[in-house]
């Protein structure tokens, strides 16, 4: 090294020089010290042990992986070190995985977001939202600071423009309860709008589920018999999961011990999956044709008499008759003098006299033919289904779905005729156009077989044990009564507002949604030019908080204490805080309360996250505070055994045909299709869709093992083995297109592109490529996986549908910068941001 | 490495004979050493105005190099870049990001078990960090301070035991990633300077 700078060593050390500076910034005196202090209190560092002990906290992972399993954090000399899962108070419902235990990469990450942040050229005169991208710079601000812009431009909205001129958004990037129920109060308080899953995102399959067997679930996958129950199953069909790989490792044990005692397990998958591989059945199903499938199976069952008649009579509505006049069920009214409405209208074959039907019970009612009531044609329900699907043999099904006609019998016996049976669907199917016609078809099919209500049977791949009620029993605490505006957006509908200019301000949290993980990236992208303002709250350095114009820095799951309550084992579990924040990250409660005070509702909130969430359990009769703190797992009462009783339909039965008059026309349909069955109704997967030739690969993006959601992305010990996004592909589809194993590509359509390399795998079926979720913009070479998903909806489903894709793929150009994007030895803070089209 | 090893390490038996610009017996006296550590640690926390101020006025010529037209604004932002983020960032200046990484290629923990070294050596001398002060202890800043506070105190030795087992054994790497990424002078003549007192 040179001196040429101007500054050498003999400068650095001259004593006249050092003077000089030191007068001019203000150090003076023999008192050398800024940062530390030696004030006399006792700094609790002193060495006493050169080994020392560990402390071990028990705490909450809480992702939204729907596993949230306790966790032991252990600490040694204040730092921690290790993680190991924690054996909750039921022992049966052990679990963890590996991502749960890399935490100590991320609570010690250090591009973490550590202090509030505001864009250099936003302010509240000059919001300048093209300022916004990533090439924004951000200047580091006080909390003071950055509480007193947020609240002071919130205050303005709502004065000038009325509080629903502001979006409270928020995600699941962390299922403690306090946080987005602190949102949703505060919301409900100041007024604004507040966004959620319903509908948009995995809402699908389980609105068709809900049509036959009531409404249970809130649109989300339905409750199931609970995992200690499965070894009784004999039959598991996992449909459209590769449950060993993603979401559900924490439940696996209880579906392996099903095989081991002898249980047949069919995988229905597109995707030779890991899963796939321990199947006795694989079922390589063409993508999208999953109802047609299900449609084959009741074809098989009632071709060969499979079905369950008794369940049939007295727990659904297959003998209820339906006017083929109207279609709709035959009404009390239409054939009793005194009846009352609602229930449905059977025949006895004992009296040859039409009977009123009511849930939960049997009788000798006729399950198929004609009937002629009051002068009225009528056909038993059962008659419709039976003749609905009896145009799908699988032979007839064959040339879609692509399966081996004898493979589609064998499972539909299987699950008709070996004892207790269940099918595990979980969201991919949703993430089809028409996902919810799936729901209604595998609700229908279990229908037949009369597996509800007996142990062994199942209805999901997690085990939605509590039926929803497993919150916190708050009251209206996170809904208080008030004068505000306080609608509530479905994520599907987020985009549209946005781009219509309806919001000036929109408070982000929990969340990598708007600029990441909504589908059409690039539309919801340019739609935040319409505001004024963005704040983002996040762990993390999302693409999302790079959009925003304040970025608010939050706490590590470890550093805020929180209540998890979980949907698939049964235990409320008390998330103790490990360590206090580094930097100055806070918790969202603690953000959303300091900012509550300003905003005037400074009463609403204790503001201490303790003494806020035991008063909040004092609220929930079940709950002991001390117990749940001291313990810190409390198994809850659940019934293992689901569906026992009479169905939350209109009629208290199984409801086989819905004459509600329900109609799906979105996209891809050729007019209004109507419900009262299950029709294999398709979008873009259709042969028939009109670009079906411009883009003939179907693309999915698979949640694989190493991310929930987008979470771990910038986890080091992940990015050792996932270090860069791939293109799964057939190497016949490869070949095809003159694509090289290991090459870059271009994977396009006409709503956008991205670069990412090629990886053969011969467990994928033809046609069908995908790459997996989760990755940032920064893992790309160029574009990005939402840059090419589509945001349209369908009527009923009403939710994203980010598998219905088609795309085409060539080999990248090639002049193409395949430097730069976070490849295989760039990691964390050195990747540097590739810019989107 | 154990932590224990950090404490007390061996380098009581190298101190005569490792380079000690900045703690040298000689010329310096012991404020002048002290002062000059605090300098440093000074120029490497946020920029102020008084900091500019001095910039500008030429009192630090000696120490670092600075543009004219480079205004308080620019250095902030030139400060967030590097140092804070919200991308990256670049060049955490953390001891434990350089010394504890599994993988000499990348960045380690931040609060790693040289972070806890640090926090008992000013256990030892009973300081901690203010409770206002919310970042880590092993930032370069603080380390300076903590080096110019034992200079202040006369604690040669420790003076000396401390630098090598601390400073001298993650700066460098730090220092390089300054003048590597840096766009602005002060930042990478500062970078030159500190490595020359270390």
């Amino acid at each position: 090294m040179s001196d040429s700078g101007g500054v050498g060593r003999r400068d650095v050390l001259k004593a006249g020089g050092v003077v000089a500076a030191a007068g001019a910034l203000g150090i003076g005196g023999s008192n050398v010290l800024q940062t530390l202090t030696g004030d006399g209190t006792d700094s609790g560092m002193q060495l006493e042990t050169f080994v020392g002990e560990d402390e071990v906290v028990q705490t909450v992972c809480s992702p939204n992986c729907r596993g949230k399993c306790p966790i032991d954090v252990y600490k040694r000399g204040g730092r921690i070190k290790k993680i190991q899962p924690h054996v909750p108070e039921d022992e049966r419902y052990k679990r963890g995985c590996l991502l749960g235990l890399t935490h100590t990469q991320r609570v010690y990450d250090p591009t973490r977001l550590k202090y509030p942040m505001k864009r250099t050229d936003w302010s509240l005169e000059n919001p300048n939202p093209k300022g916004r991208g990533f090439d924004a710079e951000f200047e580091r601000i006080s909390w003071d600071k950055a509480l007193s812009l947020l609240a002071s431009k919130l205050q303005t909205t709502k004065r000038k423009k009325g509080a629903e001129r502001v979006l409270w958004h928020g995600g699941s990037g962390n299922q403690g309860n306090l946080g987005g129920m602190t949102r949703s109060r505060l919301a409900s308080l100041f007024g604004g709008v507040t966004d959620a899953f319903h509908y948009g995102i995995d809402t699908n399959v389980g609105q068709g589920f809900d049509r036959v067997a009531g409404n249970l679930a809130d649109a989300f996958l339905p409750p199931s018999n609970a995992p200690t129950d499965w070894k009784n199953c004999e039959t598991m069909i996992a449909w459209g999961t590769d449950l060993f790989r993603s979401q559900f490792e924490m439940d696996a044990e209880h579906v392996l011990e099903t095989i081991r005692d002898g249980g047949k397990f069919v995988v229905v998958d597109p995707v030779y999956t890991a899963t796939a591989s321990k199947a006795d059945l694989w079922l390589p199903i063409a993508p999208g044709k999953d109802t047609l499938l299900a449609l084959s199976m009741m074809q098989v069952i009632f071709e060969e008499g499979l079905h369950d008649d008794e369940f049939l009579r007295k727990r659904s509505t297959a003998p209820a008759l339906v006017r083929t006049d109207t279609g709709d069920l035959l009404q009390p009214s239409d054939v009793f003098a005194n009846a009352g409405s609602g229930d449905a209208v059977a025949m006895n074959t004992r009296t040859g006299q039409p009977e009123q039907l009511s849930a939960e019970t049997g009788g000798p009612y006729a399950l198929f033919g004609t009937h002629k009531i009051n002068g009225i044609e009528t056909k038993t329900a059962l008659t419709l289904l039976k003749e609905h699907v009896s145009q799908y043999t699988p032979e007839a099904t064959a040339g879609k779905t692509r399966l081996s006609p004898s493979d589609v019998r064998t499972a539909a016996r299987w699950l008709a005729t070996r004892g207790p049976g269940g099918i595990l669907p979980s969201y991919g199917i949703g993430r089809y156009m028409y996902g919810h016609v799936f729901g209604q078809a595998y609700a229908t099919l279990m229908g037949l077989t009369g597996d509800y209500g007996n142990s062994g049977n199942i209805h999901t791949q997690h085990g939605n044990i509590w039926g929803g009620n497993q919150e916190l029993q708050v009251g209206e605490w996170a809904s208080p009564p008030s004068d505000a505006p306080n609608p509530t957006l479905g994520y599907k509908d987020d985009i549209a507002a946005i781009e219509n200019g309806r919001f000036d301000v929109i408070y982000a949290m929990e969340s990598n949604m708007l600029a990441n993980q909504f589908p059409d990236r690039q539309r919801s992208i340019k739609a935040l030019k319409n505001v004024d303002m963005i704040a983002w709250a996040d762990m993390h350095h999302t693409p999302s908080v790079q959009y925003s114009d304040l970025i608010l820095p939050v706490a590590h799951w470890f550093e805020q204490e929180d209540i998890i309550t979980p949907a698939n084992h049964p235990h409320i579990t008390y998330r103790h805080k490990v360590q206090e924040p580094l930097w100055e990250a806070k918790s969202d409660y603690w953000i959303l309360s300091r900012l509550a005070k300003r905003l005037g509702f400074g009463d609403a909130f204790v503001g201490d996250a303790h003494k806020e969430l035991k008063g909040l359990v004092v609220r929930d009769d079940r709950l002991d505070f001390d117990k749940l703190d001291k313990q810190g797992t409390v198994a809850m009462d659940y019934e293992t055994v689901m569906y026992e009783d009479e169905f939350g339909t209109d009629t208290g039965r199984l409801e086989l045909y819905d004459d509600s008059g329900l109609t799906e026309s979105g996209p891809g349909l050729d007019g209004e299709v109507s419900l009262e069955l299950p029709k294999p109704i398709e979008a873009r997967t259709s042969e028939d869709y009109e670009k079906a030739d411009e883009y003939p690969l179907m693309f999915m993006q698979k949640h694989g093992v190493f991310r929930i959601h987008s979470q771990y992305e910038m986890n080091s010990w992940v990015r050792e083995i996932n270090t860069e996004p791939h293109l799964d592909i057939n190497p016949s589809d490869a070949n095809a297109r003159n694509i090289a194993d290991g090459e870059y590509v271009r994977v396009h359509n006409d709503k956008g592109e991205m670069v990412v390399k090629a990886k053969y795998n011969d467990g994928m079926q033809p046609g069908l490529i995908n790459t997996d979720q989760g990755w940032w913009n920064r893992d790309f070479v160029k574009g990005h996986i939402n840059d090419l998903t589509d945001a349209e909806v369908g009527d009923i489903g009403r939710t994203f549908a980010f598998y219905d894709t088609r795309v085409e793929v060539e080999p990248a150009p090639d002049d193409l910068d395949t430097e730069g994007h976070l490849g295989d030895d760039l990691v964390g803070s050195e990747a540097q941001p590739s810019e989107g089209n | 490495m154990t932590e224990a090893n950090d404490v007390h390490g061996d380098a009581g038996e190298r101190s005569g004979s490792v380079p000690i610009d900045g703690g040298g017996e000689g010329s310096h006296s012991r404020s002048e050493r002290a002062t000059t550590y605090a300098v440093m640690a000074e120029c490497w926390r946020e920029p102020t105005e008084q900091l500019h101020d001095a910039l500008d006025t030429g009192a630090l010529t000696s120490l670092v190099d600075h543009e004219d037209d480079v205004g308080l604004a620019d250095l902030r932002a030139e400060y967030t870049r590097l140092f804070i983020g919200p991308e990256g960032p670049p060049c955490p200046p953390y001891e434990s990001v350089y010394r504890d990484a599994e993988d000499e290629e990348e960045f380690g923990p931040v609060n790693g078990p040289a972070t806890m070294a640090i926090r008992r050596w000013y256990g030892e001398f009973d300081l901690q960090p203010t409770a206002e002060h919310t970042d880590l202890p092993d930032h370069i800043a603080t380390e300076l301070e903590f080096a110019a506070y034992l200079a202040s105190e006369g604690h040669e030795e420790y003076l000396n035991q401390f630098l090598d087992e601390h400073l001298r054994a993650w700066a460098d790497e730090f220092l390089t990633a300054v003048e590597t990424e840096s766009h602005r002078q002060f930042y990478t003549s500062l970078a030159r300077s500190t490595r020359k007192l270390l």
